[in-house]
């Protein structure tokens, strides 16, 4: 009876094992083969714990982005979405480009980013000149600015972009800073950066050396790639598919730019008005401290609606007067593209394939948003740049 | 619920093990496939619920007087019209008789089609009635053919639902089979299915640019559809034989067909043999002539079209398939001689009027048809414009065709005779963990079985 168990223990062992080892084989042919571009498999894992912001890209990461648009990715030795680069200054001036996955953009080859068409078009006029991308999937106003003071400024840069959502000061998750760097109110009710994240068990063990054995199979490892995506998404993730994107049918609806109106020119939210004022404020301390000039940049406030032209324009003066205020730059990213493009057009910047007008930059959407910096980049620097400043 | 999701391997592995440890087998299957449906909602259940119970009462009707079936048939085909019908009636006849906005309800297709096929066997004396409710109601509901077939008749289904209901059905005989028809199916769909549809979408939505990508849409559409349907077909069969029930083979390398009615012999066969003996032969022989035979066949393929969706391009493929069976009938001795020129002009007639099958009007199929014949694409979608790139292509798709042919070894006696030779807790945990690899993946994008919208 004990044989005849332990030998259909065994069976159903073996048969697992084998299953694993099949599993494994199919996905690195298909990893390994034009196949990649076709069939499915596991996507790149290329995100690691940070101390200051709670995550970032782990350098020199390669492997297939399979979201929106399926593209080679490969993380630069600096652990950034960019190309391979010294640390140290160049001779040429050096920007660098703050915000989250529209900067990031990892639907497109490295060369056709924004900041690396910016970069192109810069060096074209300044030998040498650099454009580095410290775009960063889902992050948010306090994850940029803790990630300009930590890996944007060790660049030394000439000057600083960020690029910045405005939709992320209308979302609660702002103040939460349980998975990354977030903006916390003390007990005075001023907001700070907060790092919550440092005492969880999730960062605890990332950073352990059970974590970084984590990391190594999972860069070594088709199946340990499925197990740690299906824990990313959760066991029952089909049963609640997210909703279709909506953002063409709701971008010019009437009460869509109404809590930009509360937030910007009311002040309410409170916390979010909180939130506002600390990210306005921690980025004028650093162009203060550290001589550095920043652009900020703002996106996702509809324009080339007509019927919502007053109030838009209302907010984005609302927008400038404080970061103007408080000695920044300010762009208004979407009416440049929209005198770039024409308001018609401007969809046409975003999605792949058949959802074109959804979703991320494409390729177009990528070159007109690294023309736009690479023209505010060069009207902001100094003419004759320092190096190593 | 969806076959190729990890929550319904949960549900399946939970049903499975109450099925073999409890002794209500019929019973366990009948609340499992309840709860499978209800996932779809309470309305589409509540639907799905009253049909069962009207059919159960209609069955006793007809076994008193024949004449109850013709009230049958208007119940359950009025209710098809009204649920999928609906909104085409009114655009088509300008006909405004229902004013809520209705949601096609899930596999309302599938069902009614096989409780009708039922009444009519039971009219003709093919079938016997159910007396219990709970057979009756599992003769339809069973989750492993509920959504989307294959339709089961009552000479193929009824005795097998008795005899799980009276404990006699053999079991766990060929639970080797019964999950390598799972890993093949899901091979299929996650695998194959799922990676074209970005492609076909995009080459549909921005239209084809040239000849050759639209031949190359149109090729990854007929693959796409194909592994698609056959794909959920065979895990359909493999569910199946999970429980010990045989369900019938959908499916049987179409792409290999020489001729268009050998084609209908091989795509999905219980629907085609539903339109023939329920359709096509009825009306046949209400005049025997030649031409009105040939009208029975444009009529019966025409509805045949319809019952895939409620649109004028779905007819159109209907009725071009019936021309291309009639044209071919009278050329049938000329063609005989074309050899392999008989496969290709099969396949070719296949994709050309697969255009109306995937175009959203009867206008776009027309425009992409003629995009294929060098009609000058308009749209935007093209196809490398470097060497390696289209070569790639060219071997991809003939991968595909290729991946087809080898089915044929799949399906043999002698593979069934290996697979039960080699079956056993070694092969069952290799096709099972496989499986559950290929479910773990999550999903890129949201690609439901096509065939769940009809």
């Amino acid at each position: 009876m004990v044989r005849k168990l332990s030998r259909a223990v065994a069976a159903i062992l073996v048969g697992a094992m084998l299953a694993v080892l099949g599993t494994e084989a199919f996905f690195r042919i298909v990893d390994a083969t034009p196949l990649r571009w076709v069939l499915p498999l596991p996507q790149v894992a290329m995100y690691g714990p940070d101390f200051a912001t709670g995550y970032r890209h782990r350098p020199n990461i390669s492997g297939m982005w399979l979201t929106e648009h399926r593209n080679f990715i490969r993380t630069s030795n600096l652990g950034l979405r960019d190309r391979d680069r010294p640390l140290a200054h160049g001779a040429g001036p050096r920007a660098v480009i703050v915000g989250n996955s529209i900067i990031e953009a990892v639907q497109v080859r490295e060369s056709q980013t924004g900041p690396a068409v910016a970069e192109a078009i810069l060096a074209r006029e300044r030998p040498g000149a650099e454009v580095v991308n410290l775009g960063l999937s889902g992050a948010r106003p306090a994850v940029d600015v803790a990630r300009l003071e930590s890996q944007g400024l060790a660049l030394s840069p000439d000057i600083a972009v960020v690029v910045l959502d405005v939709e992320d000061f209308a979302t609660p998750a702002t103040l939460d800073d349980r998975e990354f760097t977030g903006y916390r109110p003390d007990a005075n009710g001023v907001f700070h950066l907060s790092y919550g994240f440092r005492n969880s068990s999730g960062y605890r063990f990332r950073t352990s050396s059970a974590g970084r054995l984590f990391y190594w199979l999972l860069d070594h490892s088709e199946v340990v790639r499925i197990v740690n995506a299906r824990k990313n998404v959760g066991i029952f993730a089909e049963l609640s598919p997210a909703a279709a994107a909506e953002q063409g049918s709701t971008r010019c609806s009437a009460d869509s730019l109404d809590p930009y109106t509360a937030l910007f020119i009311k002040g309410e939210p409170a916390d979010m008005r909180g939130v506002l004022d600390a990210f306005v404020r921690d980025l004028a301390a650093i162009q203060h401290d550290k001589k550095l000039p920043i652009i900020v940049a703002t996106r996702a406030i509809a324009a080339g609606c007509p019927s919502l032209a007053d109030k838009r324009s209302a907010i984005v003066d609302a927008i400038r007067a404080q970061i103007e205020g408080a000695g920044l730059q300010y762009l208004d990213l979407d009416g440049r593209i929209v005198a770039a493009m024409g308001a018609d057009n401007a969809a046409e910047l975003y999605g792949f394939g058949a959802n074109v007008g959804f979703g991320h930059l494409n390729v177009a959407g990528n070159r007109v948003y690294g023309e736009i910096l690479a023209d505010v980049i060069a009207h902001a620097l100094p003419s004759q740049h320092q190096p190593g400043r | 619920m969806s076959y190729d999701t990890f929550y319904f391997a949960l549900f399946l592995a939970a049903t499975w093990a109450a099925f073999v440890l409890l002794p209500w087998r019929g019973y366990v299957l009948l609340l499992a496939s309840i709860g499978f449906y209800a996932v779809a909602g309470l309305r589409d259940s509540l639907l799905a619920a009253a049909v069962i119970l009207v059919n159960y009462g209609f069955q006793f009707a007809i076994m008193r007087d024949r004449r109850w079936l013709y009230g049958a048939l208007v119940l359950n085909i009025g209710c098809l019209a009204y649920f999928k019908y609906r909104v085409f009636l009114e655009t088509a006849a300008g006909l405004d008789v229902f004013a809520q906005h209705l949601i096609i309800p899930l596999g309302i297709s599938f069902y009614i089609f096989q409780l009708t096929a039922f009444l009519i066997d039971l009219s003709r004396g093919r079938a016997k009635p159910f007396y219990s409710l709970p057979r009756f109601a599992l003769f339809k509901l069973f989750f492993g053919q509920l959504v989307a077939g294959p339709i089961m008749r009552w000479r193929q289904f009824g005795p097998q639902i008795h005899r799980l209901f009276d404990g006699t059905l053999p079991q766990r005989r060929l639970l080797g089979i019964a999950l390598g028809l799972c890993l093949v199916g899901l091979i299929k769909k996650v695998v194959f299915a799922d990676a074209l549809a970005p492609f076909v979408e995009t080459i549909f939505h921005n239209g084809p640019a040239s000849a050759a990508a639209a031949w190359l849409g149109i090729f990854l559409f007929s693959s796409q559809v194909y592994f698609d349907f056959s794909g959920y077909s065979d895990i359909a069969l493999g569910l199946g034989y999970l429980f010990g029930l045989r369900l019938a083979v959908n499916f049987r390398q179409p792409f290999a067909a020489l001729t268009p009615q050998d084609f209908w012999r091989r795509w999905h066969i219980t629907l085609s043999y539903w339109i023939r003996d329920y359709l096509f032969t009825p009306l046949a022989r209400l005049k025997r002539s030649r031409r009105w035979a040939d009208f029975a066949l444009v009529v019966a393929m025409a509805l045949a079209g319809l019952w895939h969706g409620a649109n004028w391009t779905f007819i159109v493929w209907g009725v071009g398939w019936a021309l291309a069976i009639l044209l071919w009938h009278m050329a049938d001795r000329h063609l005989a001689r074309l050899g392999v020129g008989q496969w290709v002009l099969t396949f070719g007639i296949w994709l050309v009027l697969l255009a109306f099958f995937r175009s959203s009007d009867v206008g776009a199929a027309l425009r992409y048809i003629a995009t294929m014949f060098g009609g000058g694409g308009a749209g935007t979608a093209p196809l490398p414009d470097d060497g390696w790139g289209g070569a790639l292509i060219a071997l991809g798709c003939a991968g595909l065709l290729a991946l087809h042919w080898s089915e044929g070894y799949l399906h043999t006696r002698r593979t069934i005779l290996l697979m039960r030779r080699f079956d056993g807790l070694l092969l069952r945990a290799l096709f099972a963990g496989l499986a559950l690899w290929l479910l773990l993946l999550p999903k890129v994008q949201d690609n439901p079985f096509i065939y769940f919208r009809f």
